[in-house]
This record gives C-alpha cells, structure tokens and sequence, in this order.
C-alpha cells in the first residue's frame, strides 16, 4: 500500500518502469514469433503500445488488491507479478502454465498475485470484480479490485450493470477502461452514439478521469490518486486511459480499418519510446542502462522460453480435472427425532436459508426484490429484518450484474446464495453462470473455485404465460462444471441448500413454483441431505417412472391410477440433474424392465431424452420396451389455464405412457 | 450353416468356439448350433485362420449361410466375396431395433465363384455377407427370426437359458415376446437345454414319414442264441469294474460292423441322383432314447476298425454326449447303418424304419429265455431275435440274408473281448 500519491520518479523508480515496459513489448515480440513458429495457438491479443497502463496501475497495487483482466492481459500478468516462465509455458498449453495449460494465452491466472484471468468475454469480467470487491466490502477488508477492459466493453449490458451496482454497493473497484480507439477493427464511433465512456460511468455517479493512457506518469499518479480515494470512501472509480494498439487485434487481422500513417503517427507517441526519450533527456536513464535492461530482459525471456520448452504435456488421463473441486463427503443423514411437523415447500426452503444465514456469516442472499419485498414467491418474507439489508440484499433488475456478482464473491470466499426470480429470467445471466461460474475452475487449472448457489423458480401452472413458465433446468444439466438440484419434497427443500452451500462448486437449485404451496410432513430434527443421488419415492416391479421436480407429485398419482389396475409402477425421484444417477435409475429398470422419463421440459431435447439415452446404452439388454417420455408440447407456455394444463405433464398422460408401453 | 441332417432347414447359432485369429485345422469343432434335434458341434473342414465370424450369436441361419471366413495359408490377403458389414462382426449379437423389423439373413448364395484349386477356398461356405441394417428390403413377415418382435431384455434371457424365441408366443404389444414369456418357457429347464419336446418330435416324425415313404422297406429276421456269448460277457463283467464292463449292445453293434463290412451292399447311403454309394468305414449308427423321450443315432465313426472295449467306450461316449446335447455334426450325418437295439429288457423283436440316406437297420429285441434245442435236446437258452430292415431299391432278400447270416455268425462266435 502506497502513501504517497505521486509518483516519485528518482533512478531507480523510473527504472523501473521503463523495464517494466520493455519487457512486457519484448515477451509479446517473441509470442508473435512463436505464434508463427506454431508454438503457440489459438488466439494472440497483443498489448502492444498499451504497457503504459498496466505499468502505471497494477505496480501501485497492494498484494492483498486484485486484478481481473481481458484476453489481452499478458501485460498485465507480468506486471502483477506472474513470473514470465509459466506464462509462457501457459502459452504453449503445457502443464506447467501459470493455468496448467487449460487457459492458454486468453486465460492467464495465478492464485498467488490475486490475478482473476484472463476473461475472454467482452464485459464479462466487469460483474466478477464487483463480486470480488463486494466480498471484501461484506468482510470489511480495505482491498481494491483493478478491473481491466477494453472500450468495446462499454456498448455491453455488463458494464452497465456494474457500474451501477458499484455504485449503489459502494464496491472498491478500480475500473480501468484501456481506450485503444478500435473494438476490433470498429472503432468506438462507428458503435457507440456517446464516444465519451467518462461520461457513461458518470452517469452512473461512478467518479471517473481520462488519462493520457500512453505516459505511464501520468497513468501512474491517476492510479494512485484512484487507489487512495476508494480505499478511504470504498466507492468505486474509473479511469479512462487513451491509448492505442500498434499491433493487429490479433494475429489473423488484416487491419483493413485504419491506415498505415495512422499507426505510425501513434507510434511516434508510444509509451516506451516516449517515456525513455524524457528519462535519457532527463539524464535519469543512460545508453548504457537500457542496453543492460534489454540484455536482461532478452535473458529473462529466453529463460522463459527454455521453461515452456522444457514443460510437459498434462497426460489426457488428467482430462476431467478441474472440472470440479474435490467432492465433500455427503452429509450424514440427521437421526430422526420421532416428531414431525406439517410444513409448505416455501416455509422449508426459508428455514433452509434461515438455518444456513445463521450458521456460517459467510452466507448471505442477493436477488432481485428478496428484501423489501420478500420475495416474489414469499420465501425470504422477514428475512431482512432478521438478517440485514447487506446479507439480505435486494439487487437491481440485472440479473448478469448480481449473478457475477455472486460468482465474484464466491471466488474471494463468501458463500453466496443467488435467487433468480424465474428460470426465463435466468437467461440473462446466462453468460456468467455458463462462460464464468461453470468454467472459471477450469480455465485456471483449478486455482479459483466458485462455490455460489443459484435458486430459480420454475414451471408452468400459475398462468404466468411464456415468459415466467418453462423449465429449462434440463439446459443447464447440460453444461459441465454445475450442479444442478430439484428438489420436490419437503425433505429436500430443507436439506439440499446446506449440502449444496459446502460444495466447491457452483450449485444451481431449481424449485418447482407449484410446489411452493405444497405441505409435507418434515421430521422436526431434518437437516442437510445428499445432493448425490436419486431417491426410489414408491417401489414397483412393473415399470420404471423417473420424473423431478414439480412433476414427481403428478408420478405420484398416476401411480396409484395404475396400480388400481394392477400395474405396479417404480417412482424415482431424480433429485440431482446433474450428475445424473445412473446406478440408482438403472437398477429399477432393470428390476421392472420398462421405463417412461416425465420431464417437464420440451421434448426434443430435453433431460428426458438424456435419461432415455443411458438407459439404452446401459440397459439394452433388460428392456422389455423401448424407453418412453412425456414431456412438454412443444409450445411456448400459453396463458389460458386450460391450453397451459395441456401443454405440461400431467398425470393422465402418465397413465396412458405406461398402458401404450404395456400394450395394456 | 451346414446341413446337419435331411430335414435341417436352419439353424441357430449358439456358441462359438473359435474367434477371429484363432488357427483352425480340419476335423477341429468351431461352433455349436442349435437345431431342432438339440445343440450340436460343428467341425470344420479346412486348415487356416479364422478371419472373421460373420455370423452372430443367437441368428437362426438357413442351411448354407455363411458362419465365418477362414483363410488358408497364404491365402491371407484374400478378401471375403463381399465385404461383410462391421456390425455382424462383432462377436456379441449386434443390438437389433426392436421395432423395426431385421432384414431376413440373405438365402444361401447360387454358388460363390469357385476358386482355382491352386487357391485353397475360404472354408465354411464364404457366402453373401447378411445385408447391412439400412439397406434392408422390406420385412417379409414370415421370417421366424429375422422379423421376430422380442424384447431386448426377452432375447437376452433366451439366450442365457437357451430357450428357442421363435417357439414363444408373446404378451406383449404386437405380439412381442417379452422378459416373462421367456421366463415362464424357461421355468424348470437346465441351462442349454435342447430343443422343445414337440420340436424333436416333430423332426422325427418328418425325417420317419419320408423314410417310409421314399424307401420300400422289407424285413428279414432271426432268432439267435447269444447264451454262450452272454455267460462270457457275465464271467468277464464280474471280474470288471464298473467303467470295464461290456454290455450285450456293445457285442450286438460289433456284431453289425462286422456283418456291414462282409455285406457293403448294406453299408453307404442311397442318394436321389447317384442311387447307391457304398461307404468305406463303417459309420455305426447307436439309435439312443433320450431323457424325456425323442430319439437320436449318432454315428460312432469307422468302429470297424475298433476293439470290442473300444466300441463300448465309444457307445457310452455318444450317450453321455447326445443327452448333454453335445454331438457332432459328422455324427449326425454320416452314419452308414444303423443298429436299434432294445437293451436288457424290453419287446422280443423291432422291426425298424430305415435313417435316410442309409439303407439298413439292424433292429434286435431284448434277450428272451426260450426253449432251445441244442444238440438234440430242448434247454433253456437266452436268445436275441434280430430284425433287419433293408432298402429295396438297394438290395434284395440274398443281400439281407447273407447280412443276417453274417451278424448270426459274429454274435455267437466269442472272441477276446
């Protein structure tokens, strides 16, 4: 941490930050020629011409500060302090990269200088540093989060969506807006109707000043009058650096959008040249220093590239590593106490919530209209007076914002519980929870884990029509790195929250909106549950029925239809969508040799469809008739109640699956 | 699938012996089939290696469908005639869509191109390969197996408890056969088990029904005393232990050899187009009663050639093995005569009804204490009164009698056992 807030540019400072400089342009030098050599892959961004702004911020930063970056962040890894050996081993995918080779050159990481990647969506790294910077503000802990982007990210949702969030919640966050002129090859005029991005934070009453982002004097003493000033009013500040990029945006560009005489004329003004002119004119740097610094630097890189050279390849046996954390032991199931209480889904779900608030200060809820309001199902009705306004926090109608937010904070080590308030309304957040939350484990090669829980409602029955109705959780089982629960029962809504919160991973908690009304007789000692496997809820030995969720009551009931006429139907209750149980499905197919998957999820695609899957590829050969599903019409939920009750599940249609199954 | 016997039209594959790389020489057993007399073991015919197995485990195969490619040494780059489709390959049967019905296996093949007889031939008829799944022609409804709608769960079963699907009738949607229909067809029955009841009697009555009425059959019998021959045996067999003892059947089958070798106009098979084809060894057919009822008469090969002991090991090998289901195809095939003998106990005389293709059978009742006359004077003697059965087209009343005479000869003459 740094007192003064100028920079004091004696010998060894401004030494300093001309090597830091230099070597930032010569490690990328070489990356370019060992991109054309093939060493190295994928995308190259390069920072060239903008190392002013990294060496002007991030050297200002205390160790316990945090930096998230872009796919453009080599320079910026060097300067937090990345040793340059695994950075470019990670440039070359090998095993020792400072991301074990999962992220490559877009996808930097390390644990030890706090630097968060490494974020290759535009705008996507903005809501993880306000959750960073929330963790630290909810600890009270004095941190500043630097958060790096390009001017591009201004015209996205995310952006928006913190600034105003950092201001609202007062969230130390310095954002660092690296102003190049081009998003690509657009440059900010041609896509933007406001060119001016001070402006835009300012509007957002977000404190923000434009520095000539190719002086690394200046940038410096903009960061350090910034850093100062969030640390002692914990609100959030932006810099506008003006900088240019004299290199293609990567390194398949033929830069058709600017002119030759335009670089050159930036060239001219470039960070390096320019610094060292005034440091050598200043006589604070002589010949003879640079040609040293050059010699150590050409050493340096050479070093480094030995390093990557020398890495080993990850065996492919690794493969699904770092996919999740490592997996707690379920928990042990409570002793029952003998006394059982009648109670709804929803009071078992706020219990849930109530239970784990108290037990770990780590937890808290964010969501839109939880607080104030309590909830738009009810659920977290009074918890705020309980709790608090900072650990029951109503957010903004930003569901990218809050939901990064909880993935930000999750990474710095709270225990977050984020509430959507519908599944349809999860889309908006769909870029964090898929490209950051289920994914960030991984790019890092298992340096950050997110354990976050996501509650959503979902389904259709309350005439809430085609866009507060569907059941996408089948979407979501899809995506590796999450977890995803239904719970249908008391028991479950109870006990699944308190197993999910003790995951590494980001857990996400789909509840059934017919079932909030719901009661079930709950053992008045209930507590955490497995979120591991799938439960039988009635055996049979005629058929199989696997169904979750809002669904697992209509099973239920046909069930009973069908045995009336002699047809013993197995009920299992998936609980967990993701990992999906297969022993447990398995051995009752086995057992009943017939099976019917009631999703309700459309049917082309939906988890029905992946049940049905394994079942055949696993159990062929106990089969005594080809797997059925019903699922969802495949229509948007409509209003009227008579078209919705049609287009889902329902438990005559159950019945009739399994008597077309059985020829019965 | 070779022809295991006249009336054979198909068979199921139920085992193989061999897989793809193993080295096969001629006269090895490659393969069990199931057919409606029980399972048998297929031997093959050539030397080589086995290439590929073409057809999968539990297809029921019309006669002369290819079964596996073997290739001859230096033969190996040979392809097969057309390129079988990977999936039957696989030596587990290959998933079959239960609702879409399966093309019938391809009808034996007109003749494959007949190699050079400098190039050995793939052996096992390396015929058509079955067509691939999606070029299949249209269902033909009254295919046993091919169209057979059975559950997964049901054709696993079956397998396991070798239960015939095609026999079964199903409970389930369209008829399909289901889990429980093989279970209650199964319930009770050993594992492998041979075919229905009905299914073996159905076979014999077929292959009886043509015998009478292709063959012009007459008879010619004698009563022969086997007293001194029979107190022998009983000396011999007491001094013996149990596995040693030679019982009269043994005594009466050498007996046949010996008169089929001095008679060969009794010993070959009748063929439509050739008439008449005496056979060089003696392939002695032993008619066995199996458990249960049904009947069959494996051949014990070239038993001219083998010692009385050997003969009786030989009869008690093709009982242990015809009731366990496990006989080989030759010796469903290439029997020469066939000797019908009713034990220790029984009827006095059987009149039999020839095996075709062969031309004889030597029916012999169970020995009987009769009033004998010997040297003069009438004495208790036990006879056996021996019936052949002749083919007329073959011979005629002196060719069979000089077989009875020959077999009247043999029994009495008492030798080293």
């Amino acid at each position: 941490m740094t007192a003064s807030l100028k920079p004091r540019l004696d010998r060894a400072h401004v030494l300093d930050l001309l090597r830091g400089m230099i070597r930032i342009r010569r490690f990328e030098d070489r990356c370019a020629e060992l991109y054309t050599q093939e060493k190295i892959r994928g995308f190259l961004h390069l920072y060239d011409g903008e190392e002013a702004i990294a060496m002007g911020v991030i050297p200002v930063l205390g160790p316990g500060d945090r930096v998230v970056a872009t796919y453009r962040e080599h320079g910026h890894a060097l300067a937090r302090g990345v040793a340059m050996g695994p950075v470019m081993a990670e440039m070359y995918g090998k095993a020792e990269g400072c991301s074990g080779g999962r992220g490559g050159s877009m996808h930097l990481f390390d644990a030890g200088t706090n630097f968060y990647g490494g974020n290759a969506i535009v705008g996507g790294g903005l809501p993880l540093a306000g959750g960073l910077a929330l963790a630290d503000r909810l600890r009270g802990e004095a941190n500043v989060t630097a958060c790096f982007f390009g001017e591009g990210a201004v015209a996205e949702g995310e952006f928006h969506e913190t600034m105003n969030l950092a201001a609202l919640w007062r969230l130390p966050v310095l954002f660092v807006c690296e102003n190049n002129g081009y998003a690509m090859g657009s440059a900010l005029a041609r896509t933007e109707a406001e060119v001016d991005v001070i402006d835009k934070a300012q509007g957002y009453l977000v404190e923000a000043e434009r520095v000539d982002g190719m002086d690394v004097v200046a940038v410096e003493a903009a960061a350090r009058r910034a850093v100062a000033r969030i640390r002692e009013t914990g609100a959030p500040m932006l810099l506008e650096c003006m900088t240019y990029r004299f290199r293609a945006h990567s390194m398949f560009d033929a830069q058709l959008y600017r002119d030759k005489a335009e670089v050159e004329e930036w060239r001219k003004k470039g960070p390096i040249v320019r610094f060292q002119g005034w440091a050598m004119a200043a006589g604070l740097v002589h010949e003879n220093d640079v040609a040293r610094i050059e010699a150590e630097i050409a050493a340096e890189i050479d070093a480094a590239v030995g390093f990557a050279e020398a890495g080993t390849w990850e065996p492919v046996e690794r493969l699904a590593d770092h996919v999740l954390g490592p997996q707690p032991a379920p928990p042990e199931p409570a002793a029952p106490s003998g006394r059982t209480v009648e109670i709804t889904y929803r009071e078992a779900v706020k219990q849930a919530i109530r239970d784990a608030m108290i037990r770990d200060d780590r937890v808290f809820l964010m969501g839109e209209d939880v607080g104030a309001y309590g909830g738009c199902y009810a659920v977290t009705k009074g918890l705020m007076v309980e709790f608090g306004e900072d650990r029951i926090r109503d957010t903004p109608l930003s569901e990218s914002g809050f939901t990064g937010a909880g993935i930000g904070a999750a990474a710095a080590g709270l225990r977050p519980i984020v509430e959507l308030m519908t599944v349809n309304f999860s889309l908006l957040a769909l870029d964090q929870i898929l490209n950051t939350a289920a994914t960030l484990r991984h790019m890092s090669g298992g340096q950050f884990g997110v354990p976050l829980v996501i509650r959503m409602a979902t389904g259709a029955g309350r005439q809430l029509a085609a866009q507060h109705s569907h059941s996408l959780e089948g979407w979501y089982a899809h995506i590796p790195g999450l977890k995803v629960l239904a719970p249908a029962t008391v028991e479950d809504a109870r006990g699944m929250l308190w197993t999910a919160l003790q995951d590494p991973d980001p857990v996400l908690i789909f509840e059934n909106v017919m079932l909030y009304n719901r009661t079930g007789m709950l053992d008045e000692g209930a507590g955490p549950v497995d979120i591991t496997r799938a439960a039988v809820r009635r055996e049979g030995r005629d058929v199989t029925l696997v169904t979750y969720g809002g669904s697992l009551w209509k099973v239920l009931e046909a069930a009973e239809a069908l045995a009336a006429d002699g047809i013993e139907a197995e009920v299992i209750d998936l609980r967990v969508l993701r990992p999906l149980d297969d022993a447990t499905i398995l051995a009752s197919v086995g057992k009943t040799r017939r099976v019917v998957v009631v999703d309700e999820g459309w049917r082309t695609g939906a988890l029905a469809a992946e049940v049905m899957a394994r079942v055949t590829e696993q159990g062929f050969w106990s089969l005594d008739a080809p797997p059925a599903r019903v699922c969802s019409e495949e229509v948007p939920i409509p209003y009227a109640a008579h078209l919705e009750q049609a287009a889902i599940p329902q438990a005559d249609k159950v019945v009739a699956g399994v008597r077309g199954l059985m020829g019965r | 699938m070779p022809s295991l016997g006249a009336d054979m039209e198909a068979g199921r594959l139920v085992e193989w012996l061999v897989k793809p790389g193993d080295t096969v020489s001629r006269g090895d057993v490659v393969a069990v089939v199931e057919t409606q007399k029980g399972a048998i073991e297929i031997e093959i015919f050539e030397a080589g290696t086995v290439r590929e197995l073409t057809a999968a485990l539990g297809d029921e195969l019309p006669v002369g469908a290819p079964l596996a490619v073997v290739v001859a040494e230096g033969e190996a780059a040979a392809a097969p005639p057309e390129p079988a489709p990977e999936a039957s390959a696989a030596p587990r049967p290959a998933p079959e869509p239960v609702v879409t019905p399966v093309p019938p296996p391809a009808p034996p093949a007109a003749p494959a191109p007949t190699p050079s007889d400098a190039a050995p031939a793939p052996t096992l008829p390396a015929a058509p390969a079955p067509a691939p799944p999606d070029a299949a022609p249209a269902p033909t409804p009254a295919q046993p197996a091919g169209g057979l709608r059975a559950s997964p769960a049901a054709r696993a079963l079956a397998e396991a408890r070798g239960v015939d699907l095609s026999a079964l009738k199903g409970s389930g949607p369209g008829g399909a056969i289901l889990y429980a229909d093989v279970e209650h067809a199964a319930a009770g029955t050993p594992a492998r088990k041979p075919a229905p009841m009905a299914e073996m009697r159905k076979a014999i009555a077929a292959a009886m029904a043509r015998s009478k009425r292709t063959i012009p059959h007459f008879y010619m019998t004698q009563t022969i005393d086997v007293e001194l021959v029979m107190t022998a045996l009983e000396a011999r067999n007491a001094e013996a232990p149990p596995e040693g003892r030679i019982l009269l059947g043994a005594l009466l089958v050498r007996a046949a050899v010996r008169a089929a070798r001095a008679v060969p106009e009794m010993n070959g098979h009748y063929l439509d187009d050739r008439g008449f084809v005496p056979a060089e060894a003696v392939n002695v057919g032993v008619a066995i009663a199996l458990r249960g009822g049904g009947l069959v008469a494996p051949a014990l090969m070239d038993a001219g050639a083998m010692t009385l002991a050997g003969i009786m090991a030989g009869m008690r090998d093709l009982v242990t093995r015809a009731r366990a289901g496990r006989l080989k195809a030759s010796e469903m095939t290439e029997g020469t005569i066939t000797v019908s003998a009713l034990g220790e106990t029984g009827a006095e005389a059987m009149a039999g009804v020839i095996f075709p293709p062969q031309v004889g059978l030597v029916g012999l009742g169970a020995p009987q204490l009769r009033p004998w006359v010997v040297d003069g004077a009438v004495v208790p003697r036990r006879v056996v009164t021996l019936t052949l059965s002749a083919d007329h087209r073959v011979s005629d009343g002196r060719t069979a009698a000089r077989f009875v005479a020959a077999f009247a000869e043999q029994v009495q003459t008492p030798e080293e056992p």
